[in-house]
Parts: structure tokens; sequence; C-alpha cells
């Protein structure tokens, strides 16, 4: 199969869908001509113009209410929202009425948008351009969370929330923006709430999220050295979550770490940790850790910047302290 | 009194809606006193010739988005009061099948998009409604109704600057009933209203919102031109609320005089000036002017009592809608 | 919800202490019940976490129902647990600055189920005073397979358990019929301040002449206690023995005068009242009893009561009944006397 990079992949995917649903326009700072900072919307204005890629003012609430409003009234706005740390600018109009709007009208008008941004730190960009914020939108009801972890996810999920009735807010990880992997030349689509099981294991659970797939699946690499067997999983979208896929292999290994970008507090982690113990709590051999961002600003400095992340050598330590039966007590 | 229009029902459907408005409100009063009405509410009373002229002006596919004061808009743009009522007391069978409440109405069936909780809240749906209509190639017209408190929010001037560049077809009308909740507006708001919009090159016109013939002739020629392209437009109206800022709002001689407010209601009312004229003109004589607010009179009583006795919505009601493509959200 | 008198059904629960999930020391205040006109905290009986709170503030809660767990996780245990696995309520009456002091701690062992009918009283292993520290999946493949995880304990095997212990466990010899003699045996512990009890001789004595025996009055309140918590009985016969043996058997000595106890023929008790009062021991546990027991001994200016009995003699909520109303007694003769 062909291998492309993930910002080909999402360009492909818009421009496919953009073909195929007269509807749809992508909306947002520098999305036209410059195709955006990351160069991945290059050449898409040339196909399909100024009406239907369109370059805003430096105006996140602006463009989001407006986005809103537009997919209210009969089209699907794409919504490029530069990074993923300005989605505090546009709360208001993403969460108050965008996710409300379907439940607010009891069921007679909706929001059929899509926010793409991302996540992901160490590029150096420092505290306000480097969080890893998809915890926030996930804890609104009424919007749709996906977290592609790989060209393919980005390409299939990116098809899929254009297809969504519903506001979904899809983060990419920017610093996955040229890495290649396999994506098939023809159409597909992956369904949102389906979890892909990277690596088969039977003895650690290894739960990560966009970015953290690739860091569970170096980790489980590092442990199959060792004679420890880890399974890898990608939710691949959060909202909604596949619990079965994540219980099923908890209840199979008893001991389960989750790894996500987000801060590690009141985040993805904790929610997913959750479940595990509500629902499989008597399978559990271990307690189910949470591994996240370092609970601090992002830092510039590489050095500093480097260990707020969790690496594959991390999640492996933790992988052996659950499996030596370690209580985590100081931890 | 604005020049005379010759045509008699379009006077007399404005002037039997602004008295559907009115007593709407005077309803909705009583219920909220009696505790009968759960939460609470904001009195359109006193404003009625803004939303009644605009949207006489307006046809059913034109789009309007609402405010926290909205009962007026929804009365002026075609709803029902049964459905109204049936909303305000959160029965299955209200507009939003009770999900919404006052400050949510809403009616796409005759192209409202509802009433807005946060202040400008829908300024970016209206922008965004227009943005649709425009590149989906319809000639509906938006209307985005808001108060002059609204004029303090940042989002305003971001959509009215994309507004500009991109001539969307929307006409921001700012009714300016003088507070801003609970604080005189003049002490808010630096320079004039209008000029904001002039600035964006946004062609602004100021108008007596107690005079329903001078609103809706100037709504007229402003919609006629924005159907044409040559929109955004912006309207100042100049009126005046006579409840507080809410229902609750009673002791308000600390920002606001008794002199004030009867002089408004005596010598301003909007609907005994245009009753007035209806009658001086030879349009109606008091008897079926008195028979019409009758006939409108017990329509409400009877959409009042209907709406008492109505059912709620089912309890499993409550994790629908939230998103369109699963039923019950949490099941 | 703690009995904290002999007329109340229930307890107002005035506030939780802690919140949930809260880590909780052994005699950290938990919260505050009140009785009647006066309000009382109540003390954590092990540490752990708060988990599983199942009443809130205001509320008036039935005397033995259980209003929460200490767990050994911050996330609970559940509904489901088994009941060797709910905490262990104190009644807390500060009577002494020591932090086990609070009156009357009990510890009731796990009757067989079924044996019991509607009975709500926190219990706790008898062979442990702590929570085994075990995997859920450990404890609940332990469970499945009937294995005790006190054997672990006993064989010296280190905690936490997991489980490849359980393997472990699997391999132990089984310790004959202790576990399961244990599993009926249920006792409960009190406290209380001996100066009631002294006062009162000493006032009987000095105002009038009058000598009693302090066994006496201990009978005369021990089968008042009873008769409380047992309100269908007519006659009740209390045997009174020493650590050597039975030295005096009464009938009803509740409802005859102190001086003037009946004494008949040695008979099957209703209840044994051992005086350990004159020994260094203050506590024991020395099996499934054939009568219910209930030892008096003494611990410097402290009575240290301890009540023995299997869950065929006494329901637990008669056996706290009657231990409650013992120490009530206790501490303040007169009322009862009079």
């Amino acid at each position: 199969m062909r291998e492309i990079t993930l910002s080909q992949a999402v360009n492909e995917a818009l421009a496919e869908e953009m073909r195929r649903d007269p509807s749809t326009f992508i909306i947002g700072e520098d999305v036209a001509e410059a195709g955006t900072p990351f160069k991945i919307l290059s050449g898409l204005v040339e196909e399909f113009g100024t009406d239907r890629v369109v370059d805003t003012p430096i105006a996140e609430p602006g463009f989001m209410g407006l986005a809103v409003g537009a997919s209210m009234t009969g089209t699907r706005p794409i919504v490029d929202l530069m990074f993923g740390d300005f989605i505090f600018l546009v709360m208001d109009q993403l969460c108050n009425q965008a996710a409300k709007i379907h439940y607010m009208s009891g069921g007679k008008m909706n929001a059929p948008l899509v926010l793409r941004t991302n996540l992901g730190a160490t590029r150096r960009s420092a505290a306000q351009h480097s969080q890893s914020l998809h915890a926030l939108v996930a804890h609104i009801p009424g919007l749709k969370v996906a977290l592609p972890s790989s060209a393919y996810e980005a390409k299939g999920l990116l098809k899929t929330a254009i297809r969504d009735d519903n506001p979904v807010v899809i983060f990419e990880d920017k610093l996955m923006y040229n890495d290649k992997a396999p994506v098939p030349e023809e159409e597909f689509l992956i369904p949102f709430g389906e979890a892909n099981v990277k690596r088969h294991g039977t003895d650690i659970t290894l739960i990560g999220t966009s970015s953290m797939v690739q860091v569970c699946e170096k980790a489980a690499k590092i442990l199959s050295a060792e004679g420890i067997s880890a399974e890898v999983i990608d939710p691949r979208t959060i909202v909604p979550l596949d619990e079965e896929t994540l219980l099923a292999s908890a209840r199979k290994t008893s001991r389960v770490i989750v790894v996500d970008e987000g801060h590690q507090s009141y985040g993805v982690t904790g929610e997913i940790a959750s479940r595990i113990n509500e629902k499989a709590f008597y399978h559990l051999d271990a307690p189910v850790l949470r591994m996240g961002a370092m609970d601090v600003p992002v830092p510039f400095s590489p050095a500093l910047e480097d260990i707020t992340v969790p690496t594959p050598e991390g999640v492996a330590e933790n992988a052996r302290r659950l499996m030596a039966g370690d209580m985590f007590h100081a931890a | 009194m604005s020049a005379a229009k010759t045509n008699t029902e379009d006077y007399l459907r404005m002037y039997a809606q602004m008295v559907r408005i009115r007593t709407f409100e005077d309803n909705a009063n009583q219920l909220y006193l009696s505790a009968k009405m759960p939460g609470l509410t904001h009195m359109y009373s006193g404003e009625e010739a803004v939303a009644v002229g605009i949207c006489e002006a307006l046809r059913v596919t034109d789009k309007i988005t609402s405010t926290h004061r909205g009962h007026g808009h929804c009365v002026a743009k075609g709803a029902d009061f049964k459905e109204m009522f049936c909303e305000l007391l959160g029965k299955e069978e209200g507009y939003c099948r009770g999900k919404g409440g006052s400050m949510h109405i809403a009616d796409q069936s005759n192209g409202n998009l509802g009433a807005n909780a946060i202040v400008g809240g829908s300024m970016g749906i209206a922008t965004g409604a227009a943005f649709s209509a425009k590149l989906l190639g319809k000639d509906d017209v938006t209307v985005c109704f808001f108060g002059d408190g609204a004029t303090a929010q940042g989002l305003m001037y971001e959509v009215m600057n994309m507004a500009a560049l991109w001539k969307l077809p929307v006409i921001y009308a700012c009714e300016n009933n003088g507070y801003s909740e609970y604080t005189r507006t003049d002490e808010i708001a630096a320079g004039t209203i209008t000029a904001r919009a002039e600035a964006f090159g946004i062609e602004a016109h100021q108008v007596d919102g107690q005079d329903v013939l001078a609103v809706n002739e100037l709504t007229e020629k402003l919609v006629e031109r924005t159907r044409k392209g040559e929109g955004p437009f912006f309207i100042e109206l100049m009126t005046y609320r006579y409840h507080g800022h809410h229902v609750g709002d009673i002791n308000r001689e600390y920002y606001r005089s008794k002199e004030e407010e009867k002089h408004w209601k005596d010598n301003r009312d909007p609907i005994t000036r245009f009753r007035s004229w209806l009658v001086a003109e030879g349009i109606a004589s008091e008897a079926e002017i008195e028979a019409m607010n009758a006939d409108i009179k017990s329509e409400a009583a009877a959409a009042v009592e209907y709406a008492l006795n109505a059912d709620y919505p089912d309890a499993a009601e409550v994790d629908m809608h939230v998103f369109t493509d699963v039923k019950h959200a949490l099941a | 919800m703690p009995a904290l008198g002999m007329a109340q059904d229930t307890g107002l629960l005035v506030n939780w202490l802690k919140a949930p999930g809260e880590a909780v020391s052994l005699g950290d205040p938990l919260f505050e019940v009140e009785t009647d006109k006066s309000t009382m905290e109540v003390e954590a009986p092990a540490d752990g976490f708060l988990t599983d709170l199942k009443a809130e503030a205001g509320a008036e809660i039935p005397v033995g129902q259980i209003i929460a767990l200490i767990s050994d996780t911050a996330e609970g245990e559940g509904l489901t647990q088994e009941p060797s696995d709910f905490i262990d309520t104190q009644v807390a009456e500060k009577v002494d600055a020591e932090p086990t002091a609070a009156i009357p701690t009990h510890k009731v062992a796990d009757p067989p189920v079924g044996s019991r009918q509607n009975t709500n009283i926190a219990v706790a292993p008898v062979a442990e005073n702590e929570r085994i520290l075990a995997s859920p999946k450990a404890r609940r493949l332990a469970h499945e397979a009937g294995l005790d995880l006190n054997r672990l304990v006993l064989a010296g095997h280190p905690q936490p358990y997991h489980v490849a212990d359980i393997e472990v466990l699997r391999t132990l010899p089984k310790t004959g019929s202790n576990a399961a003699t244990s599993a009926h045996l249920s006792q409960i512990t009190a406290c209380v301040p001996r100066t009631g009890t002294d006062d009162f001789l000493n006032w009987m004595l000095e105002d009038g002449g009058i000598t009693i025996a302090p066994t006496a009055l201990w009978a005369s309140f021990a089968s008042g206690a009873l008769r409380s918590a047992m309100p269908d009985t007519v006659d009740l016969i209390i045997a009174l023995s020493n650590l050597t043996g039975v030295t005096a058997v009464l009938k009803n000595p509740d409802k005859t005068r102190l001086l003037h106890q009946m004494e008949v023929p040695d008979s099957h008790a209703d209840l044994v009242l051992r005086d350990m009062t004159d020994s260094p021991i203050t506590g024991l546990r020395l099996g499934p009893p054939d009568t219910p027991v209930l030892s008096v001994a003494s611990d410097r200016d402290m009575l240290r009561l301890s009540l023995e009995f299997t869950s065929d003699q006494l329901e637990s909520e008669a056996a706290i009944a009657l231990i409650s109303g013992f120490a009530e007694r206790l501490a303040d003769p007169l009322q009862y006397l009079i």
C-alpha cells in the first residue's frame, strides 16, 4: 500500500468530501493561498475557490460563531483552528452554542460542523502553542471528539467527521503532520466509537490516544524483549468511546495504563481509568494507572519540555512496576 | 407617524401582532408571579414595534436570531401561542419539547433560529446563517436581534467585519432600550453605537423603535437591498422595556425612576400610538380594535390553560437529542 | 449508624466530617450524630478511605444501617461486597483522651449467611483487625475458589496479594477447623470509666453503711440491659463467674433488690457475667462460648467490657443493645436504680 503523510491524508479527506458535498466549506485563518502554516490545505483553494476555502480575519470567536450559524442553516463548515490552544477563544460558540443547539431545540435543529485543530508538545512552541486540550471539549455533552493517531486514522476519521450531523472536534498531532503511514487509495471511512487494537498482548493493556499510541507501541516493544506481553489499544474517538473493547482487554490482562498527552489531572486518562475501575473492578490485579502530560504549563526549554510528556521508557517502567505488584503508594 | 401605507390588512396584522406580544408577556408574567412557570423570564413589553416592524418585512424563509428577551421576536416571526406557552412551562408539546424554555425558545419552522442566553451569543449564528444563504445561492435575509448591552461583546465586531468584507445578507438590529441589564447604557457604551458599524463601512440607521410604521418602512427597504447583495446593514432601534431586566427585577429605582417608566408608557407606547393612528386614519373603529384585543386575550388564555394541563416530557427524553444519531446518549 | 442509647431507633446524621474518597485514620472524627439533645462525633474505626457513602447530612437513619464503608482504595468497594468487607462502626462518647477508649467498640464476626434476619450490622473478620491488602481480582478468585486470604497472612506471606499469590494460597495446607469455627464467634468490646460504679458503691457505703459487691450491681445491670434488648423474655438467669468458674447463678437480678438477689441452682444461664477486675487481664477471646459471656475487666480507671456470643445465641442488634445498655447503666447507676 502507498504511504502518505498525515498532512496529505487530511488534505485528501477534505478534497474528497468537498467534491462529494457542495455544502461543505473550509473556514479559518490562512486556509486559502497560505494553506495553513503547516501547509496542510495546499491546493484546495485552487480547486474549490475562495467561496469554499474562506480566509478569515484573526477572529476565532467570530468565525467559529459564523460556522455554527452556517451549519444550522444548510451547510457543513469545516473550521480550521490554527492551534489547539486557541480553543479557549472559541469555547462559548463551540460549547454554549454548537454543542447544545440540538438538545435545546428539542431535536429540531443541529450544527453539523467540524472543528479541525491540533495538539501536541515537544515542538518547542512554549506554553500557548503546545497544549493538548481535547479533554476540555470531551467534557461537554453534544460534541464528538476524534484523536487520529496516524495518517490512516486522520483521513478515515475526518471523512466520517464531515459526514456526521453533530459538531465534531478533531485534534491532529502537529508533530505527526510529516509522518507517513500506509493509506489506501480507494475510499474508506473509519466509524466513530470503534477502538483499534494495535497490538495483541496478555499481561498488560496500554491504552494510548493520538500521539501516545506510538509511545505505547514503543513501550510494548521494550516490554516484549523482557517477556512482558503488552496489548496496545487506540480508542480513536474519545466521544463516543468504545468502552467494550477497552473493558474486554482490561478483563483479559488485569492491568491497564492509560496514556494521553492532555494534562494528567482531571483528564482523559482519569475518565478512562475510572470507567475501567467501575466496570472491570473485579478483574483488576493492579490499580489502573494514568499517564498524562505533567501538570505544568508546557515549558519552552527543550531540557524541560521533554520531561513533561509520557515517554516509551516511562510507560515501560510503570508497566514493570505494575507487573511486580508495586502498590504505587508513593507515585 | 410615518407616511401611510396602503394595505389595511398589513396594518391590522401589525397591530394584532403587537397586541399578541403584549398579551403573551402579560400572561407569562402572571405565570411567573403565580409560581406556575419554572425559572425566570425577560419581558419584551414596550418593545413590540421593533420585533413586529422588522418581522413583518421578512418572509417565512428569512432567518432571525433572538435574545434572552426573545418572546416578542418569536411571536412576531409567526410562532403559535400554544407551543410557546408549553415551552415556557417545560412541557412536551413546546417548540423545543420543553428542553429550551424561555431563554432558548426557537421555531425553525418560521426561521427563528432561537433565543440565546448568552449576551451577544447569536451574532455569530446570524452571520453564519447569512453566510450559508450566500454560499447556497439563496436570497434569504437574516436579521440578528441583540440589545445595546451586547454591543460590548467582541464577537460583534469580529462578525460585522466578516459580514462587511464578504457582503453577507444580514441586518444587525440593535434594540437599544437604554439599559444594559441593571445599568444605563450611556454609562457603559462609549461613542455612538451606529458609528461602530459605520467603522466597518456598514450603512447604519437609527429609528424610533416605538413607531411600528417607521421601523417597518425602513426594514422593508433594507431587506430588499440586502436580498440584492447590498448588505449588511445596521439598525439601532430606540425603544424601552417596561419591566425590569427580568421578571424578578422589581425594585429597580436605583437605576431607573418610576417617572421615566411612566413617561414612556403614557406618551410613547407603540400599541397606543398605533391604535390612535388606525382609528384616526379610519382603518379600524374602536369597537373593532376592542374586539380584536378580546380575541387575542381569549386565544392567550386558552393557550395558557392548554399548556398548564399539558404533559411534561417523559423522563426517558433526558438523554435524547444530545447527538443527532444516538437516540439515547447514555443508554 | 451506631446505637448511642437504648431508646434510640435512629440517629440524625448531622454532618460528614470527611469527604468521600478522603483518607481517614483510626480515631479521626468521621461524622456527627444527633440523638435526643446532644450531638456527638463518631470516630473512624479503621485506617483507609471513606467511600460508598449511603447517607447524606440531615438524614434520619435506622440504627445499625450501613452508612459508608472504609475501604483500602479511594474508589471504594461498590455495593456487592461480601460482609467481611464492611467496616465496623464505632460509637464515640469521649470518655478518655486515648483514641481507643471510645465506647462501645464492637467487632462482630460474620455469622453464616442466612442465619441472621435483617441485620445490617457492620462486621469484620475476627482473625484480622486490618483489612487484607489484595487486588480486586485476587480477592475475587480467592472468593470463587473458597480460599481464605487470612491463611496467607498467617503463613507470613507478604501483602499485597495479587493473582500470583492465589497460587501460593492453593498450595498452603489447610489449617483445620479454626477458620470455620471462628466464623461463628462474634465479639463486641466497649469501654466505660469506672467512676460510675465506684462512686455509687462508695456513696452506699458512706451514706447508708451498706456494702454491695460490684458483681451484684453488674448482674442487675446486665440483666436489665439484656431484658431491654430482648423484651419478650420473661425470666433471665445470669451466671456470675470469675476466671476460675461460676460463683453464683441469679434469677432476674434486675427485678430484685441488690442485697436480696435470688440465687438459683446451677441451671442453664442466659448470660454469663465474668468478673476479671481482680486480674491484670484486660481482654480475651476464647472462642465460641456455650452461653453469651459478658466480661468486665479493669484497665486503670476504665472498665473494659467484652461480649462474646454466637449468632444463634444473640442477634447482632440485640448484642449491641445489650452491651450499650450495660455500659450506660455503669456510667450512671443511680438513674437506673431509682
